[in-house]
């Protein structure tokens, strides 16, 4: 009788924790654990009120009015408040954050978010300087593919939940069709091809500018048959044969460049202007997606098309993170979240602000919308630039290959 | 020199009967303390704190090895681009100094010598002093790029044939375009400073050279431009400073390489590469000494010249 | 010939005066200016729209700007006036030191001096502030403001302050009715060139400011690094028009009869 009835309240006990059990252990779809409601609800309440200085490139246009206007709205109406800092480039974030670090202020920085990814995030890493162990657990993270080598690392860098995706940026060419007949730019081979016969026309901005940065990788890449060689730690013995292919080929390709190879713009912004005055006809470009933004601006030409080679793009992906003495770290959460949203990415999409989604759009209510979004004449699909992706080198590959073209390519 | 120090102007009566002596009084330190606190701890501490920097104190990267040294002034020397940048400086600033004293001094003399419209000559030479440099740089960029109005007209007439096809004078390698940024701001500075003192009591002493029978050549040589000549003086030096270490004109106008000491300064300072900051400061401090040094021989010279 | 030779050199000059700021101005209201086209296709306000928009950076770095720049020239023309009348009508111990101490901040760039104290300003909370980087403003507005004074006080004569002790006026009397009539014109120079100076310093706020603090410097400059030439215009013509007023206020003494400019042709 007693066993009967202990037997009976055990399974009751059983019973009444299994709420609890599936409270406390809610995955996503992609493997990881998630927060928990009530921490969830925990970190809403201390966000509330605060005020998160979001440190990030603003060279964008479309990119400021997407979070000043759109994320700043929907994190009003979770009382917190986003104040977006410009910068000309992310490694003065980075700097502060470790000047900080320097003069011993651990706990009231001053920057709160920042938008980042590859050399970057890796130099943080190596001081310590960023708060780990969130990003995986996100509500929105539930739609974000952690599985992927493409987001869980970060040029070839583990990402280990030290920051949260929000944007995947796959290069594309941005040209003038009335110039180029797409014929040319089909391939890489074809295009180099093209631009060896219409000297002139084409041009990449200085490393260690981002986009230049990238332009001299994917030629990198293209003098070395490829980037599987590479993949991995850094490898000196590798490196210098591959930096001489690529600084041959390189000067090479000189005479046929923008003023002769003889100099190059400083900023993506100084070679829209090239492109936007019609000095230069095609450019390489991670923002590719939103050049479409300034065809409906006048300030391009209504010809431009973006497109991808057939050997593929080099892509990667945007993150936020979160400095370790940020007094803000459950607003910055709230704001990293908002960004992950279906909504959020959605918008992100539909308004040329930035690249592709950084969740995986099918597996969201917003899907059918998502597949809806009509493309413009002057932009092209997420999918096609992300054919036959090249993924990036780890950061010391990144820094070899500037330095190097440099001294072989910028000081010959 | 001595006298100049404590008597700026002074080889003529001042006006309205001004004294000329000075005199001693305790209560002065209660004048010149602010400006030397603002000055000692901000600028003097600030450019310390540079050379305790470059020798390799204070250094972010908390490192086992704190490396006094001059490793960074060695390793500033060795850089390319360094290298490249003091003398793309240097032509810059000598050349704009030099242009912009000689057009601002012909300039003022006629406009001094222009009844007519004078006011209003005087006026639109002050127009650019308050304009920002950042504008100048973009009037610049704007005006004289590839594609700029220029260009555009030369275009429409068929002088040239695309942006391709224009000289190029902004982001160039010899500094056109930087030059002509200066120039356009550094001329109406020269010109209101020349102009302010030919207006002072050089005008009787003119006058009466010029009732004495003298020609316009021979009383420039020998009233006007003696007269004149501590305006150039400090006019020069204060143009060529600037010119040698502003930023924001050689960034917009000129070339990621070479581009001048201070953008590479600037450049090494943020530097993912955080090796790089004492060489940043060692690039700044070696600028000043530079600067120093020139400002230093120039008065040496200009003072014999004025002796004679 | 001669006839000629200086209304065409004058004229030339007045041109190369006024010339470039004409693609400013066409490019702020152009809506699609592309080459090779003389004028834009076609026009729009939009330049003018984002500059004044009360969210936007644009309006924001106006009244930051500002701010920082009275503040600046108020703070730089009180210090720089007394070190000013120090110089010109006392002597003292150590006085050429302290010229050179005055003088050398024209010298020496302040890249150099703002990058050697950024580590100051973090360690004591000055950095990101605005407190902070009106300090740093302070360090080429002073010199300019001493230079103009000490050329305005050496032409001052001692005589009517002392007519007025003598008639029984008390010092602060003397101050605000005998020698603040005079010197005016040299605090107005001074003013005009301490704001000018503050209100486009672009990279001692960069340095000290971090991104934090945004003066139109900041935003016109992060303008010019993109594409988008028609707010990079109307940003431009915004930036320009509170000097302008201000010269147009001071412009009467910068060459006029009161030679206050003459300070700064002594160094």
């Amino acid at each position: 009788m007693k066993l009967k009835l202990l037997s009976k309240l055990l399974v009751v006990v059983m019973a009444a924790t299994i709420p609890g059990v599936v409270a406390t252990t809610s995955s996503n779809a992609f493997g990881t654990t998630l927060y928990t409601s009530r921490e969830w609800k925990k970190i809403l309440n201390e966000a509330k009120g605060q005020t998160v200085n979001w440190y990030m490139w603003g060279g964008s246009t479309a990119i400021n009015q997407y979070v000043n206007e759109y994320i700043a709205a929907e994190a009003k109406k979770l009382g917190v408040t986003l104040n977006q800092v410009k910068l000309n480039a992310t490694v003065d974030a980075v700097n502060k954050v470790l000047g900080e670090k320097q003069a011993g202020n651990n706990t009231k920085g001053s920057v709160d978010m920042i938008w980042i990814n590859g050399e970057n995030f890796a130099t943080g890493r190596q001081a310590n300087i960023w708060t780990c162990d969130w990003a995986t657990k996100l509500p929105s993270a539930k739609f974000v593919d952690w599985t992927s080598s493409s987001v869980n690392s970060d040029f070839g860098l583990p990402v280990n939940g030290c920051e949260a995706p929000w944007a995947t940026a796959s290069s594309g060419l941005v040209y003038d069709s009335k110039v180029i007949p797409r014929s040319a730019v089909a391939s890489l081979d074809a295009f180099i091809d093209w631009v060896k016969a219409n000297p002139g026309k084409f041009t990449y901005p200085a490393p260690p500018d981002f986009n230049g940065s990238m332009t001299v990788r994917r030629l990198f890449y293209y003098a070395n048959g490829g980037y599987s060689n590479f993949l991995g730690a850094y490898d000196a013995s590798k490196f210098t044969p591959a930096m001489a292919k690529t600084a041959t080929f390189l000067n090479d390709l000189k005479p046929s460049l923008w003023r002769k190879g003889a100099t190059y713009p400083a900023t993506i912004g100084d070679l829209e202007k090239l492109y936007a005055n019609g000095e230069i006809s095609a450019y390489l470009n991670y923002g590719a997606l939103s050049s479409f933004t300034n065809v409906d601006k006048g300030l391009f030409p209504k010809t431009t098309r973006v497109t991808a080679f057939k050997e593929g793009m080099i892509g990667n992906i945007s993150y936020v993170t979160i400095p370790y003495n940020s007094p803000n770290k459950a607003g910055a959460q709230v704001i990293a979240n908002i960004m992950q949203t279906p909504a959020a990415q959605l918008k992100m999409q539909a308004d040329g602000v930035i690249g592709s989604p950084a969740i995986v759009m099918n597996k969201t209510p917003l899907s059918a919308q998502y597949r809806a979004l009509p493309v413009h004449p002057s932009s092209t699909s997420p999918a096609t630039l992300a054919k036959n992706a090249n993924p990036e080198l780890t950061a010391a590959w990144l820094r070899a290959i500037d330095a190097g073209w440099i001294k072989d390519v910028q000081q010959k | 020199m001595t006298e100049k120090s404590s008597q700026p102007l002074l080889r003529f009566p001042g006006r309205y009967g001004a004294k000329q002596g000075t005199v001693k009084s305790r209560n002065v330190i209660w004048l010149v303390l602010p400006t030397i606190l603002v000055l000692v701890t901000l600028f003097v501490g600030g450019f310390l704190f540079g050379i305790l920097q470059s020798v390799g104190y204070f250094s972010v990267i908390a490192d086992k090895e704190q490396k006094i040294g001059f490793d960074a002034y060695l390793f500033a020397f060795q850089n390319e681009t360094v290298r490249a940048g003091i003398i793309l400086t240097f032509r810059v600033a000598f050349l704009s100094t030099i242009l912009s004293t000689v057009i601002a001094l012909a300039i003022s003399l006629m406009i001094s010598r222009t009844k007519r419209f004078q006011s209003t000559l005087i006026s639109i030479t002050q127009f650019n002093i308050p304009i920002p440099h950042v504008v100048a740089a973009t009037g610049i960029l704007l005006t004289f790029s590839q594609s700029g109005l220029v260009s555009r007209v030369t275009n429409h007439f068929g002088i040239t044939d695309g942006p391709s096809d224009f000289p190029i004078v902004t982001n160039d390698p010899f500094g056109y375009g930087i030059i002509m940024s200066y120039l356009w701001k550094e001329i109406p500075f020269m010109c209101v400073l020349i102009l302010s003192a030919l207006r002072g009591p050089v005008t009787n002493l003119d006058e009466t050279a010029k009732t004495l029978g003298a020609s316009y050549g021979y009383r420039l040589r020998k009233v006007i431009l003696p007269y004149i000549f501590p305006a150039i003086l400090s006019g020069t030096i204060i143009v060529f400073a600037f010119s040698f270490g502003s930023y924001e004109v050689p960034y917009l106008l000129g070339e990621p390489y070479p581009s001048t000491v201070s953008v590479v300064a600037y450049q090494l300072y943020t530097d993912r590469d955080l090796a790089n900051r004492p060489t940043a400061m060692a690039l700044a401090t070696i600028t000043s000494v530079v600067i120093g040094i020139l400002v230093y021989v120039y008065m040496k010279i200009t003072q014999q010249e004025g002796r004679k | 010939m001669k006839f000629i030779f200086r209304p065409f050199f004058l004229g030339l000059f007045v041109f190369w005066i006024f010339f470039p700021f004409l693609s400013i101005i066409i490019w702020s209201v152009a809506a699609g200016w592309r080459f090779p086209a003389l004028l834009p296709e076609e026009y729009s306000l939009r330049g003018y729209e984002v500059s004044f928009d009360p969210n936007g950076d644009i309006l924001r770095g106006v009244i930051t700007s500002t701010g920082i720049a009275l503040t600046v020239g108020v703070l730089a023309t009180l210090i720089g006036s007394a070190a000013g009348r120090a110089i010109a009508m006392y002597s003292f111990k150590m006085k050429k030191s302290f010229q050179f101490l005055v003088l050398a901040p024209l010298i020496v760039p302040g890249l150099a001096v703002t990058m050697g104290i950024q580590i100051l300003f973090i360690k004591y909370g000055l950095s990101d502030s605005i407190r902070g980087v009106i300090l740093a403003h302070l360090i080429p507005t002073v010199p300019y403001v001493v230079m103009i004074m000490s050329g305005t006080f050496a032409n001052f004569d001692r005589a009517y302050e002392e007519q007025g002790q003598v008639l029984g006026a008390s010092r602060v009397t003397v101050m605000r009715k005998i020698t603040l009539p005079i010197i005016l014109p040299g605090l107005a120079v001074s003013f005009l060139f301490a704001f000018v100076i503050s209100w486009s310093e672009y990279i001692l706020t960069l340095l000290v400011g971090g991104a934090a603090v945004k003066t139109l410097p900041m935003v016109l400059f992060a303008f010019l690094r993109g594409s988008d030439l028609t707010l990079v215009g109307a940003a431009s013509i915004v930036f320009m028009i509170p000097p302008l007023i201000l010269l147009r206020f001071t412009s009467k003494h910068l060459v006029g009869r009161s030679s206050s400019v003459t300070g700064l042709g002594s160094v």
